[in-house]
């Protein structure tokens, strides 16, 4: 059997014809081949060719194809409907604003309230303050991510308060929508901030306190005094090496100013007999400074805002 | 009557009885549903000896003949769709013929016409061999199963492409040429005797 011999199916009858053909009902045509056809056969049937009905037939087409489209829109918008009212897009996130502020303290207060502000773009991050709202940034890859208003996050760590910056370190919350508008709180990643003090240095409040012991013995030569005299006790004289003592500024920072600076006499005695009187005088000077700094770490994306802060004290202390 | 690819396609006493009550209507609708199928047999004949302006130009006249002869044709003897089949492949058969201009087995319209629909011929015992060799084909064609039945008919009555079969039984391309070859391999055994 080939081709050639194949040729006996064109010599079928209708029966046969009938048989052959039965399941295999598809056929294409060109539309454009179709109408050609369609036109040759009006004419030839001297029929006027339906002109009008092919034109409804095209209009309706377009009307069911249109309707198909518009069902199909709606099907895919109804699948991928989302409820969120604070839903942020990344493209939100990729413009970060970071603002830190730093404040100073030190019992009194003297905020500096310098106010950096930083738009971050996309993958020009910098080692700076901003850094903390950058790898934030980087960490809003989902749509459906972002960050509640108002929402606090965690500061950690706040450190090297002592020198001319502090590094702060803390996690920012990540909150989830899934679709159906329920919110999830996950922790986050890390950030890091490093602001550079740029105000001027935290005071040292330097405080010294001197003790004073006056020991009164019967010896040689000592002065004599009544024991009704209770005038010993107006000796509040500093010890010259008590007074050495204060002027001298331990603060290793050396911008440190002496704010506040007492002396007192702790204890005097006073004996009535011969007196001799020996005068042991113990000085002890300390100074300390203490530093309070509070920052302020504001994160916002969109609408939303962090707001971190942490307070840290630091004394330092010599004693002379 | 309504008409396009969303309807549902008439059965052929409707279509018969439009053609009759209100023939233009039911002409357009003749043509609506069987022009896929009279282009395909024209096309798959004279596609290599004919240009597109022959092809439709029969496939118009093959609607016309039967639309001219419409009081013979018999729903008992066959479907419009085997009326219009036979109809066209006859006059796909003379009008290659006739682009090669070969002059034997030329026959007229109307002789084309009235053997579809009656099915006559002189030599009886000729008409007897030849519907037995017809029933041996189909037979053996039906033997093969689907899709390789669908295949070699489309391939070989209906004078397809590979890539149309592939695209109507939904197959590779590659596929449908091996499993011509192969049933071809199966026919040929078949019509000879022997087991497949």
């Amino acid at each position: 059997m080939n081709e050639q011999e194949f040729q006996e199916l064109e010599t079928l009858s209708v029966a046969e014809t009938e048989h052959l053909l039965q399941g295999i009902d598809r056929y294409s045509i060109p539309s454009s081949t179709e109408e050609r056809i369609r036109q040759l056969a009006f004419e030839k049937a001297g029929f006027t060719v339906p002109q009008r009905h092919r034109a409804r037939v095209v209009w309706y087409r377009y009307a069911a194809l249109a309707a198909c489209f518009v069902f199909v829109l709606s099907a895919v918008l109804l699948l991928t409907k989302h409820e969120p009212l604070q839903q942020y897009q990344p493209a939100d996130s990729q413009n970060v604003v970071a603002s830190v502020t730093t404040a100073e303290m030190d019992g009194i207060q003297t905020p500096t309230n310098e106010l950096i502000t930083e738009e971050i773009g996309g993958s020009s991050l910098q080692q700076s303050a901003t850094t903390a709202a950058a790898a934030f940034a980087g960490t809003q890859t989902t749509a459906v991510t972002t960050i509640p208003e108002n929402a606090v996050g965690e500061m950690t760590d706040v450190t090297a308060c002592k020198t001319d910056s502090v590094v702060v370190t803390g996690t920012v919350p990540i909150v989830t929508y899934d679709q159906t508008g329920n919110m999830t709180t996950t922790r986050g990643t890390n950030f890091s901030a490093n602001q550079v003090l740029t105000t001027e240095k935290p005071p040292v409040t330097t405080v010294k306190q001197q003790t004073t012991t006056a020991g009164l013995s019967g010896t040689d030569g000592a002065e004599t005094l009544p024991l009704s005299t209770t005038a010993a006790v107006t000796d509040t004289t500093q010890p010259p090496g008590a007074e050495t003592s204060a002027t001298e500024e331990s603060d290793p920072d050396e911008t440190s100013e002496v704010v506040e600076q007492e002396t007192s006499i702790v204890e005097t005695s006073m004996f009535t007999t011969t007196w001799t009187t020996t005068t042991t005088t113990t000085t002890t000077t300390t100074e300390s400074m203490e530093s309070t700094v509070i920052t302020e770490v504001i994160v916002t994306s969109g609408i939303s805002s962090l707001t971190y802060q942490q307070t840290s004290t630091t004394t330092y202390t010599t004693t002379v | 009557m309504t008409e396009g690819w969303w309807t549902c396609t008439m059965t052929d006493l409707e279509l018969l009885r439009m053609l009759q009550d209100s023939p233009q209507d039911g002409y357009a609708a003749l043509l609506a549903q069987y022009s896929g199928l009279v282009y395909t047999i024209v096309r798959g004949k004279l596609s290599a000896v004919g240009n597109e302006l022959d092809i439709e130009d029969l496939v118009s006249e093959v609607f016309y003949v039967f639309y001219s002869n419409l009081e013979q044709v018999n729903l008992e003897r066959g479907s419009v769709k085997a009326f219009l089949s036979v109809i066209a492949k006859r006059r796909a058969i003379t009008k290659y013929h006739a682009l090669f201009r070969h002059t034997v087995n030329t026959v007229s319209t109307e002789e084309i016409v009235l053997d579809t629909l009656t099915d006559t011929t002189d030599d009886a015992e000729q008409v007897v061999l030849q519907r037995e060799a017809h029933k041996e084909l189909l037979d053996a064609l039906d033997a093969l199963g689907e899709p390789d039945r669908t295949i070699l008919i489309r391939k070989f009555y209906l004078g397809e492409t590979a890539a149309s079969i592939a695209e109507q039984v939904q197959l590779k391309q590659k596929t449908v040429e091996k499993r011509a070859e192969r049933a071809i391999a199966k026919l040929r055994i078949r019509l000879k005797g022997g087991a497949v």
